[in-house]
């Protein structure tokens, strides 16, 4: 089984921990990094990159749990997979609901840490991608006029050329214009491609009459 | 038979009785020498009254002369004697006077027997008879010699001498000093000078009378005798008090368990008390000998004691020793031992006196003590574990964490090719390293692991407070707390687990000498108080100490301490057992200094106690 790419950030206050889960994901090829203490972490986290996280819960200063709610209200959504010396269960089902990858207790299995960690690598590229799509779709919709923005709308909601005219007050070939370069400059071969970027961007819909 | 003769002769006969029988009692305590000296004056009085009676029926002056010589050698010494007996009895007089008058006297006795005229008279003319008792007695006529004022004199010296003596004795203050002064030297005074009187008016002729001097003298016999007599009655009663102090001084002692011993160094030789003897084993009569008395001792003790002898010997005097005695039925005593040395001039020892306190009892009773103070220990450490369970586990988990990442990373690293062998030999490293850091923890936890019974029943707060300071006392000295007591009487039981009552009460005393340990001395005072408050029993321990932190709750927190070494477990544990007996545990900072801490537990109903 091969690493998936990104970095590990280990945070755990044992020196003795850190190195010995270090040797295990450098030992899986994971390119890992240790931090004692959540402060150092959040110093040393680069924003842009692909990141999962294992984290210590019970930390002097800044506990586990602490840095996960500051994490994510940051708007920085690194999947956090707890590992933990005395973890319960309220503890466990808390840390799942705030969307951490796993919560697992030392001595942890290796094949569940390597799972979550690989779990969570993935879903930092998943959500990269998913940026990155995001980002390629606005700077598409940006190009767009006004006009075609209105009728971009009525499109996705489902509307006929014959009504959008109607609402628009404008002759149908007019549309007809309208809608293939809005197809054409935000990249969709199909009316479900639009409908999709529409949603991803989060463009109302008007209510269908 | 005249009344003269029945009268000298009993006054003769009285003075050779009690000659006699304060010769004998002299010859019985060689060193009554008062006793000597008022033999001398009695039976030298005796002899002066046949003298006397004598004179008085000489019926030519030949005669009379002769008498009279030897009346006077013999009065001489009856003089003598009283001047002795004054000088041994009061121990006041002036020697220079008593030479004086000696020497007075002495020529008054050599002018007096010279052959020829004799002092009183220069010549002895004629005897005329007088009418004295119904009885023709001889008194002389003749020329009065010049020299005779010289006996009146005399005798004015002695009285001099024994007024004198009388006085520096009164001056001493001694009631019965005065008392000896006042009897004999007051009828000494008065019976000398009434002698005087009677030889001017015998020898002047002014009125027919015989000489009285033997009355005269049988008066100051008798109030010598009376004193001496009261003085023997004193001694034997003196010696009968004594007899039943030692008596109750041995009763005491036996009832103390005490031993007292006396060593007397020159001789080599230790007195002990008869029930001392009986304790260390050793039968009546056997002569003791330091060698015999350390061989009484444990092996182990010989050595030790002996060199606390010499110690006391050589340096300031001081033995304190504390040793074991082996009986013959191979039962062990514990002895505390004290005693002093007596120095001569010359710094060499006399003798050693001193006690032995039989302390087997006590030290069974401190042994037992200890027993407790394990029990209390023994909660202590159990309930600690309890507290910690948690963290305790935490601490054998996480080298096992680390145990087993480590030794899964070793395990790829070895599947690779070619494996990292460096990399393997630091995670060995790192895995031993860790093993033992486990085992440690383990070790800790085992020695903290015992089981101890918990038992609930009625408790006197008071006896506990009492258990506890006793267990304490030790520590609680050496640290210089004194400790205030003000104990309800009266306070109903509490129901409970009394040893860990106790070590509530332990951690609080502890506590409180702790926090005044930055005080002066002399300032460690710590008030344990009981009262009864709404039904139940409220227990204070007041120090003034270095006080609380603000927010005084912290101190029960787990792991908070002020100590170097401290676990930051007691309070903490205080609180649960005072919690778990359904009371509360509280502290406040005192208005002036320092910290009290208090807890209540539900009092019994009366019934049940």
């Amino acid at each position: 089984m091969s690493a998936a790419p990104g970095i590990v950030h280990v945070v755990d206050d044992e020196a003795g921990m850190r190195k010995a889960l270090s040797r295990l994901l450098r030992a899986e090829g994971f390119e890992v990094r240790t931090h004692a203490t959540a402060r150092e972490f959040l110093a040393a986290y680069g924003t842009e990159e692909t990141a999962c996280l294992i984290l210590d819960v019970a930390m002097p200063d800044l506990d586990g749990m602490e840095l996960h709610r500051r994490l994510t209200h940051l708007g920085l959504p690194v999947p956090i997979v707890f590992l933990t010396g005395h973890g319960d269960i309220p503890m466990g089902v808390h840390a799942i609901k705030a969307g951490a990858v796993d919560f697992l207790t030392k001595p942890a299995n290796d094949a569940d840490l390597l799972r979550a960690v690989r779990t969570g690598l993935e879903l930092a590229a998943t959500r990269k991608a998913e940026r990155a799509a995001i980002a390629a779709l606005t700077a598409r919709y940006a190009t767009l006029t006004p006009r075609e923005r209105e009728v971009m709308a009525l499109v996705v909601a489902g509307k006929l050329n014959k009504q959008i005219a109607a609402d628009l007050g404008t002759g149908e070939q007019n549309i007809k214009i309208h809608r293939g370069r809005v197809m054409e400059k935000m990249g969709a071969q199909v009316l479900v491609d639009l409908v999709r970027a529409a949603d991803r961007l989060g463009i109302p819909r008007p209510p269908s009459l | 038979m005249s009344w003269v003769t029945v009268i000298w002769s009993m006054a003769a006969g009285a003075c050779l009785t009690l000659g006699v029988v304060h010769l004998l009692a002299w010859c019985w305590d060689l060193t009554s020498r008062a006793s000597l000296w008022f033999a001398g004056v009695a039976l030298s009085v005796a002899v002066f009254a046949g003298i006397e009676c004598s004179i008085m029926r000489a019926g030519t002056p030949g005669e009379f002369l002769a008498l009279h010589r030897w009346g006077h050698f013999t009065f001489f010494l009856t003089l003598i004697f009283v001047v002795g007996f004054v000088q041994s009895y009061f121990q006041s007089g002036r020697p220079w006077l008593a030479w004086a008058f000696i020497a007075l006297r002495a020529l008054v006795v050599g002018l007096a027997i010279v052959p020829g005229p004799t002092f009183n008279f220069r010549e002895v003319t004629a005897m005329v008879p007088f009418e004295f008792l119904g009885e023709t007695l001889m008194t002389p006529h003749g020329v009065l010699n010049p020299w005779a004022p010289l006996g009146e004199a005399s005798g004015l010296l002695l009285v001099v001498f024994v007024v004198d003596a009388a006085i520096l004795l009164w001056r001493r203050g001694n009631p019965r000093e005065r008392q000896r002064a006042l009897v004999v030297g007051g009828s000494m005074v008065l019976f000398t000078v009434s002698c005087i009187a009677n030889g001017i008016l015998v020898h002047c002729a002014v009125a027919h009378a015989p000489y009285f001097i033997t009355l005269s003298f049988l008066l100051i016999v008798a109030a010598m005798g009376f004193e001496l007599s009261r003085d023997r009655m004193n001694v034997a009663r003196m010696a009968d008090e004594l007899r039943e102090n030692a008596e109750s001084m041995n009763l005491a002692a036996g009832a103390a368990h005490l031993a007292l011993w006396r060593w007397d160094i020159p001789r080599g030789v230790i007195w002990v008390s008869p029930n001392g003897r009986g304790l260390y084993g050793i039968p009546p009569g056997e002569t003791i000998s330091l060698q015999r008395f350390l061989d009484t001792l444990h092996a182990d003790d010989r050595e030790p004691t002996r060199l606390v002898f010499q110690r006391a010997l050589e340096g300031d005097g001081v033995f304190s020793a504390e040793y074991r005695v082996l009986l013959a039925d191979g039962a062990v005593r514990w002895f505390v031992a004290r005693g002093t040395v007596e120095f001569n001039g010359g710094r060499q020892p006399l003798r050693m006196s001193g006690v032995s306190i039989d302390t087997t009892e006590r030290k069974a009773a401190e042994m037992e003590a200890t027993q407790h103070r394990m029990e209390l220990a023994h909660v202590t450490r159990v309930t600690t574990l309890s507290e910690l369970s948690g963290s305790l586990a935490h601490e054998l988990n996480q080298p096992l964490a680390i145990i087993l990442s480590n030794a899964q990373a070793a395990q790829r690293l070895l599947a690779q090719s070619p494996p990292d062998v460096a990399e393997v030999s630091d995670i060995l490293a790192d895995i031993v390293g860790e093993d033992r850091r486990a085992g440690e923890v383990l070790q800790r936890l085992r020695a903290l692991l015992k089981r101890g019974e918990i038992a609930s029943l009625p408790v006197s707060v008071n006896d506990a407070i009492e258990d506890v300071l006793r267990l304490a006392q030790g520590d609680l000295i050496g640290r210089g707390v004194a400790v205030v007591r003000g104990l309800a009487e009266g306070l109903p039981t509490i129901q409970g687990d009394r040893v860990q009552i106790q070590q509530v009460l332990l951690n609080l005393i502890l506590n409180g000498a702790d926090a005044m340990s930055a005080n002066l001395p002399g300032t460690r005072r710590l008030h344990i108080l009981t009262a009864q408050h709404d039904g139940a029993v409220r227990v204070s321990v007041r120090d003034e100490g270095c006080g609380l932190p603000a927010d005084a709750e912290k101190v029960f927190q787990p792991f908070f301490t002020t100590k170097a070494h401290g676990l930051g477990m007691g309070l903490a544990i205080c609180r649960t057992i005072i919690g778990a007996h359904g009371g509360r545990l509280w502290a406040e900072a005192n208005p002036e200094r320092g910290a009290s801490f208090h807890f209540e537990l539900l009092a019994l109903p009366a019934e049940s106690v």
